[in-house]
């Protein structure tokens, strides 16, 4: 079953800053099979942001400094973010390389809080987070779907 | 009190001036005239009072958890293709425990420390472009720190 509008407008209520909502909705995401729709949709959604930060282009200091300025911007991130793994998770999302050595519940945690930042400094308008979740709806949909 | 030798604070010179063939000889000489372990620990001592002393002047005012956070991925992102020897949380803690953060000072893991140290007084000390008599004026400062720390280590010399 592809991504339905409930997880999109979770990642939308996340993406925007707006947590009470974002508890409210992802509350009604009961199903293991919504939890997996959504788990997915943020991982696209962080390939999607990765790509549009670093790529093509972008290097590994890049990728080095955003992770370290992510980790600068509370104590709460920089006790949070294993720096190393995440430098990884964003080279892996360039190569399309698998990240052997970190286990699927980090991996998750930290797409969303990475993705959280990238969104940020998008300074998205309305209408193009909506374009963004498009995107990463669309790719999420093609990894459902194999 | 313990000697930090003459050797030391060269051995520390070649280092932060990239004169690897100088650092390995007397590295070399210094590990076969006083023990690897006490070597090791002058060395460290040497090496954590200039590391002291340069990240002070780095940060004259004070510090937050940010700048120590986004400086060392600033060195991190310098050293990226070797950036995994250089372990984020070792060496912001190592930074930390340099400008006065007691709980922050001496990490369990000697030898990510031990990189880190160098990294960080590398990169410390050549973004200050120091060379020459002021490069010397700052390794003479850290050997006197290093000797009264030893001391107070209650650090014996072999010799």
């Amino acid at each position: 079953m592809p991504v339905t509008d409930d997880e999109i407008a979770v990642l939308r209520a996340h993406l925007s800053g707006n947590q009470a909502l974002q508890q409210e909705l992802q509350a009604r995401l009961a199903s293991p099979a919504a939890r997996s729709r959504y788990a997915t949709l943020v991982a696209a959604a962080f390939f999607e942001a990765v790509d549009r930060r670093f790529a093509p282009r972008g290097t590994a200091a890049d990728v080095i400094d955003f992770v370290a300025d992510v980790r600068a911007r509370s104590e709460r991130l920089a006790e949070g973010i294993d720096a190393q793994a995440a430098e990884q998770l964003i080279g892996a999302a360039l190569t399309g390389e698998d990240v052997p050595g970190i286990d699927g519940e980090a991996k998750g945690r930290l797409f969303i809080v990475l993705l959280a930042a990238l969104a940020s400094d998008e300074h998205f308008t309305d209408a193009e987070l909506d374009a963004f979740l498009a995107e990463a709806r669309k790719t999420a949909d093609g990894w459902l779907s194999q | 009190m313990t000697a930090v030798t003459a050797e030391y604070v060269a051995a520390l010179r070649a280092s932060l001036t990239a004169d690897e063939e100088t650092f390995s000889r007397l590295s070399g000489e210094l590990q076969a005239r006083d023990g690897g372990e006490h070597s090791g620990n002058v060395y460290s001592a040497l090496t954590g009072m200039a590391l002291f002393i340069a990240a002070r002047r780095r940060f004259p005012g004070g510090h937050t958890s940010a700048d120590v956070i986004r400086f060392v991925g600033q060195v991190r992102a310098r050293f990226a293709g070797s950036a995994g020897d250089i372990d984020p949380r070792v060496a912001e803690r190592t930074l930390c425990g340099a400008l006065g953060d007691a709980a922050a000072a001496g990490h369990p893991d000697k030898a990510a420390t031990a990189i880190a140290v160098s990294v960080l007084l590398f990169v410390l000390l050549g973004d200050e472009a120091i060379s020459g008599d002021r490069l010397d004026a700052l390794l003479s400062e850290a050997r006197s720190l290093a000797e009264v720390w030893l001391a107070r280590q209650n650090y014996d010399s072999p010799h």
